[in-house]
């Protein structure tokens, strides 16, 4: 009987190594890990992929701590965010993601459902996802009418309001 | 941070007072905020609401703090921000429906004689509450919001 074997693969190398001073094998990792730990600190606040991945993943956050709100959460007889309205925002995040565009801040809205804030120094812009399904946004300033519309839940409309606060937010 | 008295101030008591329709614009109007809802010096819109009546007091007949009154503390640590009665925009145009107006109604409770709603009603009055449509009050929020910034707390939220 032939004995079983796996075929190798080769894949893409997992790691980049160098040699670190005299590669003294009684020095611990320890006596690197502190300046390692530094670098990566300093890449991580510099890069800007990395700040968007902190703000959608803390987006993910609250938005599961939604599912927790009963009804009257804020003190004022609020709504609690409904099923639909989280898979919504959910779908919206996704679409958020992939053009790299993370809100500043998710939480649940006083209107009933979750609302979703954009800041970028004086221009401001929300989404908002009701209970009903139904999803209105605005772009906004100190000055002037702020601009405000209704969209569907769909792909196509999604796109095209974050395409539009996009623009807004950095003209 | 604020921690409410577990007895209530007598200034809330009704004691048969009457309602009061009047509201002048420098009125002072208190709202009860969470730290969550400020984004860079300003309240977000989903931090208030206009397709219901959004609750606040008045300052003619109560403070700041009775904003955040609770026997069992349960609005302990959040914060109150001021506005006046002018900062209310008025009128809210659609390109495809009514003009909506808004206003202020005294809707004085027992235990809250200052307990106050902002209320919506077609631009030819009804005399009641009509609830704007999803976009008109997102405007109304988003306008209002212009007006509910830092400089307005009057008792700092810690959560």
């Amino acid at each position: 009987m032939p004995l079983a074997a796996h075929a190798p693969t080769h894949s893409q190398a997992l790691g980049i190594y160098r040699i670190v001073g005299r590669n003294d094998e009684a020095t611990t990792a320890s006596r690197y890990g502190a300046p390692l730990l530094g670098a990566l600190h300093d890449i991580y606040k510099q890069s800007a992929f990395w700040q968007s991945k902190l703000k959608f993943a803390e987006a993910r956050e609250h938005l599961d701590l939604t599912a927790s709100l009963n009804e009257g959460w804020n003190g004022y007889g609020a709504e609690a965010p409904s099923g639909l309205a989280r898979q919504i925002t959910a779908q919206v995040l996704g679409s958020l993601e992939q053009v790299l565009l993370p809100p500043d801040h998710l939480r649940p809205s006083a209107e009933g459902g979750i609302g979703l804030s954009f800041v970028n120094r004086d221009k401001r812009a929300v989404i908002e996802i009701y209970n009903s399904g139904e999803v209105a946004a605005a772009t906004y300033s100190n000055e002037g009418a702020p601009e405000i519309w209704e969209l569907e839940a769909s792909q196509d409309q999604i796109l095209d309001t974050i395409a539009r606060i996009r623009v807004y937010l950095t003209a | 941070m604020y921690i409410s008295p577990r007895e209530r101030p007598e200034r809330l008591y009704r004691r048969g007072r009457g309602i009061v329709p009047e509201f002048a614009g420098t009125e002072s109007l208190y709202l009860r905020y969470s730290s969550q809802y400020f984004l860079q010096g300003q309240l977000t819109p989903d931090a208030i609401r206009s397709q219901m009546k959004q609750s606040v007091n008045r300052g003619n007949f109560s403070e700041p703090e009775d904003v955040l009154f609770s026997e069992s503390g349960e609005y302990d640590a959040l914060g109150v921000i001021e506005f006046k009665v002018s900062d209310i925009p008025p009128r809210v145009d659609q390109p495809d429906g009514p003009a909506y107006v808004f206003f202020m109604t005294h809707q004085p409770q027992d235990t809250n004689y200052s307990h106050s709603e902002i209320w919506s009603d077609h631009e030819h009055r009804t005399g009641g509450f009509r609830r704007p449509s999803r976009t008109v009050s997102l405007e109304f929020r988003t306008l209002l919001c212009r007006s509910l910034t830092a400089e307005r707390i009057r008792i700092e939220a810690h959560r």
